[in-house]
């Protein structure tokens, strides 16, 4: 059982509880101290790291098995990845590998993923989405654009459009917009159309390690094929899994950026210039895949020797150096922007709630999370959320209706596309 | 691991269904102590039967009514961070007060809040902040439950000038028999939380004397705690970024003093000096194991520094000074510390030093404890090796000198605790130098062998601090058994309570004190 590597993290837990809440230093009121989208909803502390722990040591010592009651305590989290950063703060831990190992561990005991989780798998076998959409269709978002086609011609960017910007009609535009500003900045981009595939984020979420590797092999295989330099997606979900998890599946002759990022980059050396004013009170949301599960990994192997050392010794990821600074950049470089901060950002950013498979399993859970959020914004008095990332987008939208609050959710790209007159 | 036919049923019908619960995969996160080793050979033994929400004080007082009707044991809990939380009775459930997290009231002008027990200080001091007030926070981390840490002990940074245990003022408490008590100015016709005492006998004395009744006697619901100016920041003023953050309070208000003494008796003798001046808001000797383990990002850079560093920082002294009324009273007491330091032989560490980057973090911990944990990352666990509070920092020296220390060395030959032979100790001021804690830290692992020294020395210290006619504080449960003949048999007493308030040892069974002698 692969728990079995992380025993030492188990059994040295001293339940300080630092990973409920943010840094001590970093709160700011009552309201928002807490970091645990789960923790929060369900309030019992096994729904915390520090219980999932005690949850994972039980189960490593065959002490109970795993009850329905277990499998909610194990997927009624969104993996965000929160408390991962604030017990890092103290302890040489890793919570978020954990949390992944328990769910690989429900689904070799034939007990995951869940049964609203498998429309979302059994679409990504059949139609390498999970959207239950034909893959044929995958690149229709682009067919008004003339774009090159990767499959046939060489360029140097590769456009990861992602399921859900691709299929998602509300958000396909996000796309689009993407894509034309990175042509009008002369970048030498194309896509895959229909022959993308998922990059089986879904699937490592619910604990299907092993198809998930065969998914990912197969995606790198191709990248690695394309003699592409740079994957630029505007999906934080699959900026985390391409940063965090396809190393260790195999090696990538390429590096991958965030659609931020590049933009960012654009923006600096002048390439993609703002020319309108876009008056409006904005804040950002960090999305976690991109933000603090966005610094690449250490992939690590290796045992816990006396007095918790890790032989060999292991770089920790403390979950600040994701993508943090270049939306904020891009944002105060828009003319007629305001950018006002909520109250948890960056590594402490609180979760959108649809991650980890909550949403499909779990949406009142997830709603109830994002509607946390949203309140959160409008406390800033915001006129809009911004954010870049298809699941937060969307499940914050479902938080904002649910409130019924006065804020317009909007992807990055769009005010980018507005201030640059595109 | 069972409760009583009915009983699950009717804490599901008073709180709600979804309130309560005693499946395995939430009982399970109840069911490890870190304090407690002999959990984790027997893991499992120690699950709670279920696990309880209430919402309200009146969900507390339905909850120890069934306790009492169906004959189960309850623990209340705050953040859980203590080890007599655990429940070592199969019918034993725990209170966990998730929901009941409100500040009920912040008085500015009387100085008080009112908190439910699950308000950790960093809240409640992030609210009070913004209204210029500030209270101690504890050393065990401000992610702590305010009211369980002022159950225990209340001790903080700042208890140099703000106090040890002076924190309390009006509670509301919920008897083992369901009643609720409102003590202090809370049973005044008006209600008022902003007293801690009342007419007639004391019976915040009742809620704890050195260490609290651990849950023994029931669940305080709300109480009222002291607050303080605070002349910062209305946010507290973090820089930098996970692992890495520093604190930048106004120069002129916040300052930190790093000392250095070319022995442990002078430093002492600075600091009995500077609780005579009245001066400075806490006042510590840092050992150097505290300092590295709050500036070490890993446990790996924390041993691959300690060589050297343990060699540099030795007899460091840490005075915070505080400007409560204006930049000037910083400037006095800056003259008054420098007389101080002169006469007793101290040395500044400068603030373009080495060691004082290492300490970098000392002035926000102060304020609000966001490392404290970081002591664990050092082997994995850590704690004291039977320190404490002592009648006087003199009386600490000398026990962690010629009983604590030599018990530390055996056990690091022994290879139970981890090579920290430098013989600092964490020695606090409180009540400007009235009351001494020292606490001897020791390093690691959550093994048997290493539980079993800890517990040794913990013991140890307490009879031979008996022996030589001293006040030892933190007997838990017990160790009464131990202090209490030396000490007018107070113990006798604490149980005659027990008995009277909780006559069917409902409430977390073996506190404040068992009924019978651990050996009988």
């Amino acid at each position: 059982m692969s728990l079995e590597k992380y025993r030492w993290d188990l059994v040295n837990c001293e339940r300080c509880s630092m990973c409920k809440w943010q840094h001590p230093w970093s709160v700011k009121s009552r309201e928002r101290a807490m970091v645990c989208p789960s923790l929060r909803k369900y309030h019992f502390d096994s729904y915390s790291a520090q219980g999932r722990f005690d949850l994972a040591r039980g189960l490593l010592e065959g002490e109970f098995e795993l009850t329905d009651r277990a499998l909610e305590v194990i997927y009624a989290c969104t993996l965000c990845g929160a408390c991962d950063v604030t017990c890092k703060f103290t302890r040489d831990m890793e919570p978020l590998e954990i949390l992944h190992e328990l769910r690989k561990l429900c689904v070799e005991k034939g007990k995951g993923p869940l049964p609203g989780h498998m429309p979302a798998v059994d679409s990504i076998r059949k139609n390498h989405n999970p959207w239950l959409q034909p893959a044929a269709r995958r690149g229709h978002w682009a067919r008004k654009m003339s774009v090159k086609d990767l499959n046939k011609e060489k360029a140097e960017v590769l456009y990861f459009a992602g399921c859900t910007y691709s299929y998602n009609a509300n958000l396909q535009q996000v796309a689009r917009s993407t894509l034309r500003i990175l042509q009008q900045a002369g970048i030498d981009v194309g896509i895959l159309g229909s022959n993308e595939s998922c990059c089986a984020s879904p699937i490592v979420k619910v604990g299907m390690q092993d198809l998930f590797q065969e998914h990912a092999a197969k995606n790198i295989e191709m990248f690695n094929g394309l003699g592409i330099k740079t994957i630029v997606t505007s999906c934080a979900g699959c900026y985390g899994v391409l940063q965090s998890q396809y190393p260790a599946v195999g090696k990538m002759n390429f590096e991958i950026k965030h659609s931020m990022e590049y933009f960012d980059e654009l923006v600096q050396d002048g390439r993609l210039k703002f020319t309108k004013d876009v008056p409006l009170k904005v804040t950002w949301h960090d999305p976690c895949h991109s933000g603090r599960g966005g610094e690449p990994q250490d992939l690590w192997e290796g045992t816990r020797v006396r007095w918790g050392l890790s032989d060999p010794p292991r770089e920790r990821n403390f979950g600040s150096k994701g993508v943090f600074d270049a939306p904020r950049r891009v944002l105060e470089a828009i003319p007629g922007i305001e950018l006002v901060e909520m109250e948890r950002i960056r590594e402490f950013s609180w979760c959108c709630g649809a991650g980890g498979g909550v949403k499909s399993a779990y949406p009142e859970f997830a709603v109830e999370t994002a509607r946390e959020r949203v309140r959160e914004a409008c406390a800033t008095g915001a006129e809009a959320l911004v954010t870049s990332c298809p699941w937060c987008e969307a499940n914050l939208l479902d938080g904002i209706n649910a409130e019924g609050a006065a804020l317009e959710m909007l992807s990055l790209v769009e005010l980018i596309e507005r201030a640059a007159g595109t | 691991m069972s409760l009583p036919n009915g009983a699950y049923e009717a804490l599901a019908n008073a709180l709600g269904a979804e309130n309560v619960c005693d499946d395995p995969a939430v009982t399970s996160g109840y069911s490890y102590m870190w304090l407690a080793y002999a959990t984790h050979a027997q893991s499992g033994r120690y699950r709670p039967a279920a696990v309880a929400l209430p919402g309200s004080t009146q969900d507390v007082q339905t909850i120890i009514l069934l306790a009492n009707r169906y004959g189960f044991n309850y623990i209340p809990v705050g953040t859980n961070l203590f080890p007599p939380n655990m429940p070592t009775r199969p019918d034993t459930i725990i209170i966990d007060p998730k929901r009941m997290n409100r500040i009920l009231e912040i008085d500015t002008e009387s100085m008080y809040a009112v908190v439910e027990p699950y308000v950790t200080y960093a809240q409640l001091q992030a609210e009070t902040m913004q209204k210029g007030l500030t209270l101690t926070v504890c050393e065990g981390g401000a992610q702590c439950s305010v009211i369980a840490n002022n159950m225990f002990q209340g001790m903080g940074g700042t208890g140099h000038k703000f106090g040890y245990n002076r924190g309390i003022l009006g509670c509301d408490w919920v008897l083992p028999n369901g009643e609720l008590l409102k003590i202090g100015s809370r049973g005044n016709a008006r209600g008022d939380w902003f007293w801690g005492d009342c007419a007639g006998l004391n019976l915040k004395g009742l809620l704890r004397g050195d260490s609290g009744h651990c849950g023994g006697l029931g669940m305080v619901t709300a109480m009222a705690v002291k607050l303080f100016p605070y002349p910062g920041p209305k946010a507290f003023p973090v820089k930098g970024a996970n692992p890495d953050f520093s604190a930048e309070f106004p120069a002129d208000r916040f300052k930190v003093n790093l000392i250095k003494f070319p022995n442990r008796e002078q430093l002492i003798d600075a600091m009995y000096e500077i609780g005579h001046a009245e001066i400075g808001v806490a006042v510590h000797e840092e050992p150097a194991s505290m300092v590295l383990a709050g500036e070490s990002p890993s446990v790996e850079h924390f041993w691959e520094h300690w060589p050297e560093f343990k060699k540099k920082w030795v007899n460091v002294l840490s005075v915070t000074l505080l400007g409560f009324s204006s930049a000037r009273q910083v400037a006095y007491e800056q003259k008054v510390l420098d007389a101080i330091v002169s006469d007793t032989g101290g040395e500044y560490i400068t603030e373009d030093s080495e060691l004082w980057s290492c300490a970098a973090c000392n002035l926000g911990e102060q304020f609000r404890t966001g490392g404290s944990n970081r002591l664990f990352r050092i082997a994995g666990d850590f704690f004291v090796m039977g320190g404490f509070g002592f009648d006087s920092l003199d009386q600490s020296l000398k026990m962690s000198k010629e009983y604590m220390w030599p018990l530390i060395l055996d056990g690091i030959e022994k290879g139970h605790l981890a090579p920290d032979d430098v013989g600092n100790d964490w020695l606090n001021s409180y009540q400007l130098g009235h009351f001494a804690e020292t606490e001897p830290l020791i390093y690691f692992e959550h093994d048997l062998a290493a539980g079993g020294a800890f517990m040794n020395g913990y013991v140890g210290t307490i009879i031979e601090a008996v022996k030589r006619k001293m006040t030892s504080s933190w007997p838990l449960g017990p160790m009464n058994y131990i202090t209490g003949p030396a000490m007018c048999n107070y113990h006798e007493l604490v149980k005659k309570i027990k008995s009277a308030l909780d006559p069917r040892l409902t409430s977390n069974p073996g506190f404040p004190v068992p009924p019978e002698p651990p050996q009988a």
